[in-house]
């Protein structure tokens, strides 16, 4: 759940900016992967 | 195509498993203030949880869940365990708030469950018997045994 007092989403952007920040991590980890298991074949 | 399904996926997975870590996470280290709703009817369902120990139990789950699909580790039951909690939000987020970013959050989290539900959904398939014939923890089950003596044939 989020923030529902506070129209100024300050607590709303901690919850969902961590949240977009780990989501950009694990994909960069994801395309990280595939291109050296790719290098890793040839 | 394959590679942005695969990258779609990951992040819509990721994101909701952190979302999930940071929110039930805070409850127990207060990282901000805990969030109150901010209807009647909303703040009168989150003081009743929390006197039942729901609210609590709501927030482990939210844990649990989120750390399995952060480190996608079980993640269809990490998505069966997080249901609840998600249907919930949606209803407290989305048709009970004023706020437009609360029922944005509430409606977002959904959607990226029931893709990551569609995305996973040939592991639930097998749930879906008409007449499941009982297979009990305290027997042996009759398919390993049948599993052994295949493979112990020569």
């Amino acid at each position: 759940m989020i923030d529902m007092t506070n129209p100024s989403p300050l607590l709303m952007t901690g919850f969902e900016r961590t949240a977009f920040i780990g989501a950009v991590i694990g994909v960069v980890i994801a395309v990280a992967l595939d291109l050296w298991r790719a290098r890793s074949k040839r | 195509l394959k590679f942005a399904e695969r990258y779609l996926l990951t992040f819509m997975r990721v994101y909701l498993g952190v979302f999930n870590v940071v929110s039930g996470s805070n409850y127990f280290l207060r990282f901000w203030p805990q969030p109150v709703p901010h209807d009647p009817t909303g703040a009168a369902y989150m003081a009743v949880t929390l006197h039942l120990g729901l609210f609590q139990l709501a927030k482990v789950i939210e844990l649990v869940g989120g750390l399995c699909l952060t480190f996608d580790i079980y993640v269809p039951f990490a998505l069966v365990l997080l249901a609840p909690v998600t249907a919930t939000v949606l209803v407290m987020d989305t048709f009970s708030s004023d706020l437009a970013h609360v029922r944005a959050s509430g409606a977002r989290n959904f959607i990226f469950h029931a893709v990551l539900f569609a995305a996973y959904a040939r592991y639930y398939f097998p749930l879906l018997k008409l007449r499941a014939e009982w297979r009990p923890l305290w027997r042996a089950d009759p398919r390993d045994k049948a599993a052994d003596i295949l493979s112990e044939a020569p």
